[in-house]
Order: C-alpha cells, then structure tokens, then sequence
C-alpha cells in the first residue's frame, strides 16, 4: 500500500438553535457529551482525522468541523463563513420537528457558496423522541428533494454520530 | 511608527499578527498572537494552517486574497477554547482579518492574519443569545403544550357532546313508549277494559307508580342534555311565586304525610311577581323542597319562607329542614352532578343525584343564585334568588 493521501476538508454544521450541533460536533471530536445548553456564538473550529480506505491507498481525511451559531442573527454574516466549504451537515431537532423546516434555507446557503458541496441531514436527539417515525417520514422526503443522505443521530447517546462524519468524509475522500 | 511603540499598542489593544508567504508558510509573527495561539510565536517556516487552524479548508479565500481578488475577509468571534472541548465560560474568542501582504517587487504576495480579542464582547454576546434562545425554546414548548392542551379539550367536547347526544337520545326514546303506557294504565284503573278487583287496582297503583317515576327520570336527562348543550330556552313571564310554592307543597304533602314530616310555608305581604319561565322555575322549586324532604328526619317540619332579598331587584326563598347537615366533605360536591351524599347512600334515600345540580342551573339561568348553609346536627338552609318583576303588578299573595 502507499503512503496515505492526506486531505482537509472544511465541514459545515448548519441548522437552528439548540439543535444539537456543538454536541454532535463534541461527541464526533472528543466522544463526550454535556446536557447542559451553552449557546454558540460566531464559530468553533475543531479538526479529526478519518482514515477512508480505498482500492489502492488509504485517505486521510482532516475533518475541518466549522460549528456556526444556529441563531437567526447571525444569519446577515454566515455566508462569509461557509466560503470554502467542502461538504455540510444539515442538523435537526427529531423532537422539534419546526427545525426541519428550515433545512432547505441552510441547503440554499451552502450550495450559494459551494454549488458542489456533499450534504448529509442529521436527524438528532433521537433519544428523546419515542416514535419518530412520522417526523422521519418528512425528513426523508425533505432529504430525497435535497440530494441528501439522512442519519438518526444522538450527541447523547452517541448513536450513529462517527457514521454521520464518516458517510460525508467518505464522499470527501472520493472527491480528492 | 516605531516598533515598541506598535508592540505596545497591539499589547494594550489584544491585536496579534502572523504574516505567511505564497506558500503559507510563516514569515513573521508579533503582539499578542501567542496568548490567542495557546502556544509559542510561531517560528518562520511555520506551516500557516498550523498556526492557524481555522484557515484550513480556506486556501481559496486566502489565494483570491493574495491574487487581489478579495480585499479582506473576516471571521468575527472565533472561539478559541482555553480547554480542548470548554465551555462558553472557559471560551476566549478573537476576530481574525485576513489581508494580502505585499512582499518585494515581482513576487507574489503573501497573507497578514490579525487577530483581535473579542473575549469581553463575545462573552457579552454569549450571555445575551443564550438567554434570547433559552426564552424562545421554552415559547416553543409553551406552544407545543397549550396545543396538546387544545387538542385534549377539543377531545374532551366531543366526548362530552356525544354523551350529551346519547342521553338526550336514549331520553327521547324511552319517553314515548312510556307515556303510551302510562296512558293505558289510566284506561285500566278507570275501568275502560273492566272493573277491577282491589288486588288488581292496588298492583296497577304501583305499575302507574314506577311508570311515573320512570317518566320524570327521563325528564330529568332530558333537561341535563338540554342544559349541558345550552339548549334549555326559557319564556320568562311574569310569575306569582307564593302559588308556585304552594302548588309545590300540594306535590310534595303525600310524601310528607308517609314519613310524619310538615312543610310551613310563609310568604311575606305585597311582594312583586317573579320574572320566571313558570314551568322551570316549578321544576327548580320543586327539586329544592324535595331534596329537603329526602333529608329531614321522620316527623319534622321543613320551612319555606319567600322574601324580597336583600340585593333589590330579587325574591328570596329559603327552604331550611332540620337534618343532621351537610358534611363539610360533600358541601363542594353538593351541585355536582350525580352527587349523592354518604347520608343518601348510607339510608338509600333515592333519586339520581341530579335535582340540585338541574335546580342551580335553572335558577342561574334566570340570573338568580342558588346556595346553602349547614351546621353538623343544625339543617341545612338553602337559598334561591330570582330576579322580580319590580315593574309589573305584584303578585298575588
């Protein structure tokens, strides 16, 4: 095998408040968890490496995780931040199911700066919700219209957040 | 500007610098960028992305700068935490600008990174969003509830308007074929099909009996139905009420006469006629001294006393027996439908609990009130107000 081809790539979250983007972005990074809600201001910029095997090589894939605030005013200044945007997670509340609706605006915003950017939907804090399958039934179909993959996910429990980074950084990969 | 002097002034204002080449790699670096990096001035050769991790991933906002197409580019309140994964209380956050850099003549330019602290005004900004989404989350969840809430109550209608219908119904049917057969007993006890003997006379007196309580009780749920779906219509007229009174008693002394009771009537001179729909307020009146003989001792007298009321404009009636009282436990329930007192189920007093919960009704319907007072061992009084006819003529007393 030859040596590893390194990429960074430069990950979005997008999504409303308290949604659970910080949790996911600490649980994918450092695999830890905290209840308690601290809003985001600005951005937090954190990195992982994700290795993708391919036929001939493996890809090692920087993981540039850009958590934006989720907040409507910071909206006016975030397309300055999306620039050079790789990919991005599109993240909603399971039992805020007003959260889902705002996804395609979020969809528009990155694909404004990144026509080509892979996206992928977080349905998060599935731990709270104890049938979602109605809500997911709406984001499913939200998903097919946006051309992106959708994961049940829980910051909390931990569900199903590596293979949430992974899917996009595979995709990534792909794209190097 | 002399360069301790620009070193001075980027201490005292949280401005730090790093300069990097085409290549992004470090030239230059000074002010306070250390206390922002959380680690040593980078050293020339440095990789910028290194230095700078918030960079990575924007190579292409960086050559646009460098090549003149963009003339800065800004991220304001990027949080730097004093701890990898820290909270906002542990979080610094700084302002980066990115401008180009010229370096000597022919070569490409490089990139100046500034950095700022905006810790004060990002904590302040912090504490400000926090508390703005923390109010609006739990706006959410008052919303989600009071429309759960709403739904439980629209449920809870239709189940109270379908029983409603239920009864009324149930009510309607039972009360033809009843009338039919009373109507027959009548022909029966008059002799239309037949002399009867006295055996028979006596079994047909307790047919025609249970056949007329079986009546009034479907009048009675006639009357719930229409007052619970708001369809009791009342024709107020004027109304004498000593005789409505008196043709209660008259009603009602066979029953007092089984148990050894009196009823005293007392009716004050001159008063006005009440402004009443003359056969509720009978049916009201009536279901008041009931309740009052159902629960007096055998051999007691019952008052019935009428009054203009203190607040002008309204008659009085009291109706006061001498019972053991009402509990302090059941005086809440009283005029709850279907409330029966443990004295009532203790003695199997009948009646379905219904009587003072339709008497209040009617009685507020017609702007009146109806309450009560009690004492353990002293009776019961219960009071009725109904609005008189101050302008009329008064009634006969």
């Amino acid at each position: 095998m030859t040596t590893p081809l390194v990429l960074g790539r430069k990950v979005c979250l997008l999504g409303d408040f308290a949604v659970g983007k910080t949790s996911l972005a600490r649980r994918f990074v450092y695999d830890r968890f905290d209840d308690t809600y601290i809003s985001t201001i600005g951005v937090k910029v954190s990195r992982k490496v994700v290795m993708v095997p391919r036929a001939d090589r493996v890809v090692e894939v920087a993981l540039i995780v850009w958590d934006l605030a989720g907040s409507e005013e910071f909206g006016a200044v975030r397309a300055s931040y999306l620039r050079g945007a790789a990919g991005a997670l599109l993240v909603f509340d399971l039992s805020r199911p007003e959260t889902l609706e705002r996804l395609p605006a979020y969809a528009a915003q990155i694909r404004q700066t990144s026509p080509a950017a892979p996206l992928a939907i977080a349905a998060n804090k599935v731990d709270l919700v104890a049938d979602p399958a109605t809500v997911l039934a709406e984001a499913n179909a939200m998903a097919a219209r946006l051309g992106a993959p959708i994961v049940p996910t829980s910051a909390k429990r931990g569900d199903a957040v590596e293979d949430l980074f992974r899917n996009l950084a595979e995709r990534l990969a792909g794209e190097g | 500007m002399r360069l301790d002097v620009a070193e001075a002034v980027m201490a005292e204002r949280g401005v730090g610098y790093v300069v990097g080449d085409a290549a992004l790699r470090v030239t230059d670096s000074g002010g306070r960028f250390s206390a922002f990096a959380g680690r040593q001035l980078p050293v020339a050769g440095d990789r910028l992305l290194d230095v700078v991790p918030e960079l990575t991933g924007c190579e292409a906002v960086l050559a646009e700068i460098m090549r003149g197409d963009l003339p800065r580019y800004q991220l304001s309140l990027v949080n730097r935490p004093s701890v990898p994964d820290g909270d906002a209380a542990g979080l610094a956050y700084v302002d980066l600008t990115l401008l180009a850099w010229p370096t000597t003549a022919g070569e490409p330019n490089g990139i100046l990174v500034v950095v700022e602290d905006a810790t004060q005004r990002g904590r302040r900004e912090q504490r400000v969003q926090q508390q703005r989404n923390e109010l609006q989350l739990l706006k959410d969840h008052l919303a989600r509830q009071n429309l759960a809430l709403a739904a439980a109550n629209a449920e809870g209608r239709r189940m109270a308007e379908m029983k409603t219908l239920f009864v009324s119904v149930a009510a309607h049917e039972l009360r033809s074929p009843l009338a039919s057969i009373l109507a027959y007993l009548e022909l029966l006890a008059d002799g239309a099909y037949g002399p009867l003997s006295d055996a028979q006379a006596g079994a047909l007196r307790v047919v025609q009996g249970s056949a007329e309580r079986l009546i009034r009780l479907t009048d009675t749920f006639l009357d719930l139905a229409r007052l619970e779906s708001g369809r009791l219509d009342l024709e107020l007229q004027p109304v004498d009420m000593s005789a409505v009174l008196r043709s209660v008693a008259d009603e009602i002394r066979p029953r007092l006469a089984e148990r050894g009771q009196s009823l005293v009537l007392t009716c004050a001179p001159d008063l006005p006629a009440a402004l009443c729909d003359p056969e509720r307020i009978v049916q009201a009146m009536a279901n008041v001294v009931d309740n009052a003989q159902k629960y007096s001792p055998n051999g007691t007298r019952i008052d019935v006393d009428l009054r203009r009321a203190a607040e002008p404009g309204l008659l009085e009636l009291t109706v006061a027996d001498r019972g053991i009282g009402i509990p302090a436990d059941d005086r809440e329930h009283v005029f709850r439908r279907f409330f029966r007192g443990g004295e009532a189920r203790r003695r199997e007093v009948g009646g379905t609990g219904l009587g003072l919960h339709i008497a209040r009704a009617v009685v507020e319907l017609h702007g009146g009130r109806l309450w009560f007072e009690s004492r353990p061992g002293g009776g019961t009084v219960f009071h009725v107000t109904v609005p008189a006819e101050e302008d009329g003529a008064p009634g006969t007393v």
